[in-house]
């Protein structure tokens, strides 16, 4: 299992603890990232507002330079692979607009083919990777936790563009249990994490963001586990901002990255894995998989 | 396409005022004139980022009015009780039927220079098959209009543009502290080199192409 590794802007710029475990984690189950030299932004909530043509400029770009090396794109960010597998539907049904796309992409010597997929982190660690090997990989835990789980928005929609992405809330849930740990339901389990209203109005985000964590805390979980780059961001570092804005009392939610707690099944250093790096209190989740 | 033109494609069109009709002869000019005699305010940004032509606002209304699935009362009310919008609950003033239903009314002006269009999160959970075109669709097309407008277009939108123009992505890299309070960069991390075009001046020109193309269509 090989592919040209597309972490996002988010992550490779301020999310280090999340590109670290998946770093450490992901050869050891057999899939080699290959850096994807060249790339740039895919546009996603930047340019899909104000150009939606550029936005699509950058989603072909990225997907041609996976062409030149002959692989598939991994992305761990919602955002990036719902506007990859989007665009690219796109350019399937559109010639017009490929090749608009195209004349621009020869100033950079490149070409778009349609030939490289973009798949999720999820569905390479489900499908690609299983939930049996992953399960010989780990270590027992030493008592059982219960996870709240957010797979972000755009991990389980939209329907219209792939009508099994409904099918990933319990592939999530499924790849939590590998860790023993149980998975409680909570009242806001399918709503946003705010991070794209963030941009816009940060206390109409941090409003959503404390309804989501309210939801978690009242479950009584051991903590939230999130697979999207940017809702770890709002989730993760969200909480201190909103006491200030809001007066909260709340939030108290341990936020962990799944290839975080994943390397901690596997039994690597916590600092290899970045967890040094979160803002939320995930000391409980540190001995969890010792001896 | 003509490879002579400039970012804004416009240099061979002649710069009219759309509300009466006076030439001038650079966009500077003309969005004084706008700013003052019809207290309009028009950004630079918008100007040179988003294609650099003047939007005939009311004729787009009228588009918009007839194109939004002819937005009765009975489809809004369908909206209502089948779309549910997590965001509404949490953003109080917020529900994205209400933004379809006032531009439905013609008032498209003040919903672009109000900050309502940007407290939708694109979660999609109002993305439903049985309609052909869902709130969040008619979100996007009004924040595309307010950002190539210049009427209300967040900072944090802008200056991510402006980024992905000049190194290719949306962000530059930053530094991080640990918990002991630890300063690192993606060195001090083992990280590798962060992803960026190989040639940010290739970048750019296909940039501008793309943007000529967009004032051409």
């Amino acid at each position: 299992m090989k592919y040209a590794f597309y972490p996002g802007c988010t992550l490779q710029s301020e999310l280090y603890g999340c590109e670290l475990s998946i770093r450490e984690t992901l050869p050891r189950l057999g899939v080699e990232l290959i850096e994807l030299a060249g790339a740039s932004c895919c546009g996603y909530q930047t340019y899909s507002v104000s150009s939606p043509l550029i936005h699509k400029y950058l989603v072909a770009r990225n997907l041609a330079l996976a062409e030149q090396l002959g692989l598939d794109i991994l992305t761990p960010c919602n955002g990036c692979h719902y506007a990859f597998n989007q665009v690219k539907s796109e350019l399937e049904k559109d010639n017009k607009l490929s090749a608009s796309i195209d004349e621009a992409l020869s100033k950079e010597g490149l070409r778009y083919e349609g030939k490289a997929k973009a798949r999720h982190l999820l569905d390479v660690l489900y499908d690609d990777v299983t939930v049996d090997e992953l399960s010989k990989k780990i270590r027992n835990p030493q008592k059982r936790i219960s996870l709240a789980s957010h797979i972000g928005c755009l991990g389980f929609r939209p329907e219209r563009l792939n009508k099994s992405n409904i099918e990933n809330l319990e592939k999530f849930d499924d790849l939590i249990h590998v860790f023993g740990a149980e998975t409680v339901n909570y009242e806001a389990r399918l709503d946003c994490c705010g991070y794209i209203a963030s941009l816009g109005n940060e206390d109409n985000a941090n409003s959503i963001a404390e309804k989501k964590l309210n939801s978690v805390k009242s479950q009584n979980a051991d903590g939230l586990i999130v697979i999207c780059p940017l809702c770890f961001k709002m989730l993760d570092r969200r909480p201190l901002s909103i006491k200030e804005s809001m007066e909260s009392k709340v939030i108290d939610v341990p936020v962990i990255y799944y290839t975080q707690l994943l390397g901690l099944a596997m039994g690597l250093p916590a600092n290899k894995l970045g967890l040094d790096l979160n803002k939320s209190k995930i000391e409980a989740f540190l001995p969890l998989f010792k001896g | 396409m003509n490879p002579e033109k400039g970012l804004s494609g416009s240099s061979q069109i002649p710069l009219r005022c759309p509300y009466c009709g006076t030439e001038f002869s650079s966009h500077a000019l003309l969005r004084r004139h706008i700013g003052s005699k019809h207290n309009e305010k028009v950004d630079e940004f918008a100007e040179v980022f988003s294609g650099g032509r003047w939007i005939e606002l009311d004729f787009v209304s009228f588009l918009l009015q007839n194109t939004i699935g002819n937005l009765t009362s009975d489809y809004l009310e369908e909206f209502g009780s089948k779309v549910s919008c997590p965001i509404s609950l949490a953003v109080k003033g917020f529900h994205p039927s209400d933004v379809s239903s006032r531009v439905a009314e013609g008032e498209i002006k003040g919903v672009l220079k109000s900050d309502v269009i940007w407290a939708c999160t694109s979660c999609l959970a109002c993305d439903n098959e049985d309609f052909e075109m869902n709130p969040y669709m008619v979100i996007s097309i009004l924040r595309n209009l307010s950002a190539r407008i210049g009427y209300h277009y967040p900072r944090d939108y802008k200056s991510y543009n402006r980024n992905i123009q000049n190194i290719g992505v949306f962000q530059r890299v930053k530094e991080c502290r640990n918990n002991e309070g630890k300063i690192m960069n993606r060195v001090d991390l083992g990280l590798p080199d962060a992803m960026s075009p190989r040639d940010l001046e290739k970048f750019r020109e296909a940039l501008k192409i793309l943007t000529d193309m967009r004032v051409e269509l």
